[in-house]
């Protein structure tokens, strides 16, 4: 396919060098340094005490401490049931929208909106409506009987978590179903209405024919949905700043809290690398495992 | 009786479809209601007298709004100044990150050069960073570099920030365009940069588009960098600004709500005009790799 006018030495390396520049310059050079960080007390506090390096301290420190399993705790299950839940209202809405019905495209655009909500409005809207006393949610748990009385979203360590997964969820179902929306239109009609004549139900359709043809829409959106959840900062820490009582205080909140909080660069660098090390490790075992799978299909 | 069959036979499907009809109906309008709900809740709010803010029951329906909210809030904070930094901000760092990926791109998605997948690797480690472990470093970068509460400073953070994305999503739309059109406008004279530029960029406006809008975004709701770069009240971005408002227990909520509107509406507004150019750009990009 024309190998030959594609070909040439020098030009491809002078279009990436900006890009390349930049990115080791200001992101592979940071986390470079983090990492260095991590080796080393840093404590901007004490500037006189110097950079000693002290080789994997931080790291021995960090998994003798109670907080950082608390954090690895916290963060699992937030992870896990953000993931989860986004996965399925935002794969269930896709489906809905997908039918056939008037006014589709308006309740699409609709749908979709809350993706496009700044996170630190989103934040604003959801801390009014939350509010325990004059929030519109109370209000309606109580007006319809589901609870009797206030809940203290803010205030209560269990009721925080599931405030923060309220927000999470609202602002990010919408990109799983824009995914899906995307690839429901590439799976073929005709395979469904082929389907439908052969008799197949509403239920083995989705089995043999949806389900299947968004295979590929999957596995990009758990693998992106994990990633951004693991490493979610805005959201949680503008909500509950990693409280009550550090109930929402997941891996990468406590790294800005040790770094920023109390100034202790190294400390909060060598959790900062595991996070990074988790999410490395866990997206090559996933692509490993679909890619394989994939294949025998 | 053949007839007679066919009619009852009809007659159920259009039932059956009816009611699935009316499920999907409901479904729709509830989904829909649930959604769009906080962002009902946040117009009203904003709209609210100071008086009835904490009048309960709550009113789904107030009889009388006003926009005093609003001229009470910008008279009080800084707020067309966060803004303004907001947009600048966004703008230089959109067209900085948009410059360099262009180039990156193409060469990416049009050659098979040696350490192309080093750079393909790298880009999406960074896609993995979690924001402190970038922020930390830049911060102690900065700070030697005096770049710390600067524009300057924030700006080389956002461009950063969105490179990577941008690289991506640029290339998967470069790659669905072919290599032939090009092909030809360099036989026809066409050098590979002005083909480039004449050729795979006019072609790939929809993702160039969907590009765009994604960079301003991310750079419109960027938080961690902002509020740790940036000292200075007057040159905070508006995510800072805002985040200030919670805890303040003496600015009412009505208030709040506007500084929220303030912040979302640029942003809903740009979304609902490229929606169509950002669903096919996004699964271009997330699907095909």
């Amino acid at each position: 396919m024309g190998q030959k006018s594609l070909q040439s030495h020098t030009l491809p390396y002078i279009m990436m060098a900006p890009a390349m520049a930049a990115m080791a310059l200001f992101i592979l050079y940071p986390i470079g340094y983090s990492v260095w960080l991590s080796l080393h007390r840093v404590d901007f506090l004490r500037p006189q005490a110097g950079r000693p390096f002290i080789g994997l301290q931080n790291y021995l420190k960090l998994f003798s401490d109670a907080a950082f399993w608390n954090a690895a705790q916290i963060t699992l299950v937030y992870t896990t049931v953000a993931v989860v839940v986004s996965f399925i209202i935002g794969l269930a809405t896709a489906l809905l929208l997908n039918e056939q019905f008037r006014g589709r495209i308006l309740a699409r655009s609709i749908v979709i909106i809350p993706w496009a909500v700044p996170y630190v409005a989103a934040i604003l809207i959801w801390k009014w409506m939350l509010n325990t006393d004059f929030g519109i949610v109370n209000y309606i748990l109580l007006k319809f009987g589901l609870i009797t009385e206030g809940i203290n979203w803010l205030v209560s360590p269990v009721w925080a978590m599931v405030a923060v997964l309220i927000v999470t969820v609202w602002t990010q179902y919408p990109f799983v179903t824009m995914m899906h929306l995307a690839a429901l239109q590439g799976i073929a009609a005709d395979l469904q209405e082929a389907a439908t004549i052969d008799g197949a139900g509403v239920l083995d359709r989705f089995r043999y024919v949806t389900w299947p043809g968004l295979s590929q829409v999957n596995t990009a959106a758990i693998l992106l949905l994990v990633i951004w959840n693991f490493r979610r900062f805005t959201i949680i820490y503008t909500m509950t700043g990693g409280g009550p009582i550090r109930s929402t205080e997941t891996l990468v909140i406590q790294t800005y809290r040790q770094a920023f909080s109390f100034y202790n660069m190294g400390y909060a660098s060598a959790i900062g690398t595991v996070i990074l090390g988790v999410l490395l490790a866990f997206s090559l075992i996933y692509i490993i495992i679909q890619y394989r799978t994939g294949k025998e299909v | 009786m053949t007839s007679e069959i066919k009619w009852t036979l009809g007659s159920s499907i259009r039932f059956r479809k009816s009611v699935k009809s009316f499920l999907v109906y409901i479904l729709v309008i509830l989904t829909c209601v649930i959604t769009f709900f906080p962002l009902y809740w946040m117009v009203l709010t904003a709209m609210l007298h100071s008086g009835s803010i904490f009048r309960y029951p709550p009113l789904l329906f107030p009889p009388r709004l006003s926009l005093e909210s609003f001229v009470e809030i910008m008279r009080a904070y800084p707020l067309a100044r966060w803004f303004g930094n907001t947009i600048f901000v966004a703008v230089i760092s959109t067209f900085s990150a948009l410059l360099i990926s262009v180039f990156g791109a193409y060469s990416l998605s049009r050659y098979r050069f040696k350490g192309r997948l080093t750079a393909i690797t790298a880009i999406l480690i960074t896609q993995m960073v979690p924001p402190p472990l970038f922020v930390i470093p830049l911060y102690v970068l900065f700070r030697d570099m005096v770049l710390l509460d600067t524009y300057t400073g924030l700006i080389i953070g956002h461009t950063t920030f969105t490179l990577p994305l941008c690289i991506w999503m640029l290339k998967g739309f470069f790659d669905s365009v072919s290599t032939e059109l090009e092909e030809a406008a360099m036989l026809d004279g066409c050098s590979r940069v002005g083909a480039l530029f004449r050729i795979i960029l006019p072609l790939s406006l929809p993702g160039l588009a969907a590009t765009t809008v994604l960079a301003v975004v991310t750079s419109w709701n960027e938080f961690a960098l902002a509020v740790t770069l940036m000292n200075t009240k007057s040159k905070w971005m508006l995510s800072v600004g805002l985040t200030s408002f919670i805890g303040e227990y003496q600015i009412p909520w009505n208030q709040v709500a506007a500084g929220a509107i303030v912040m979302v509406l640029p942003i809903v507004l740009a979304f609902a005009y490229l929606q169509k150019y950002l669903i096919s750009g996004l699964s271009a990009g997330a699907i095909k790799g």
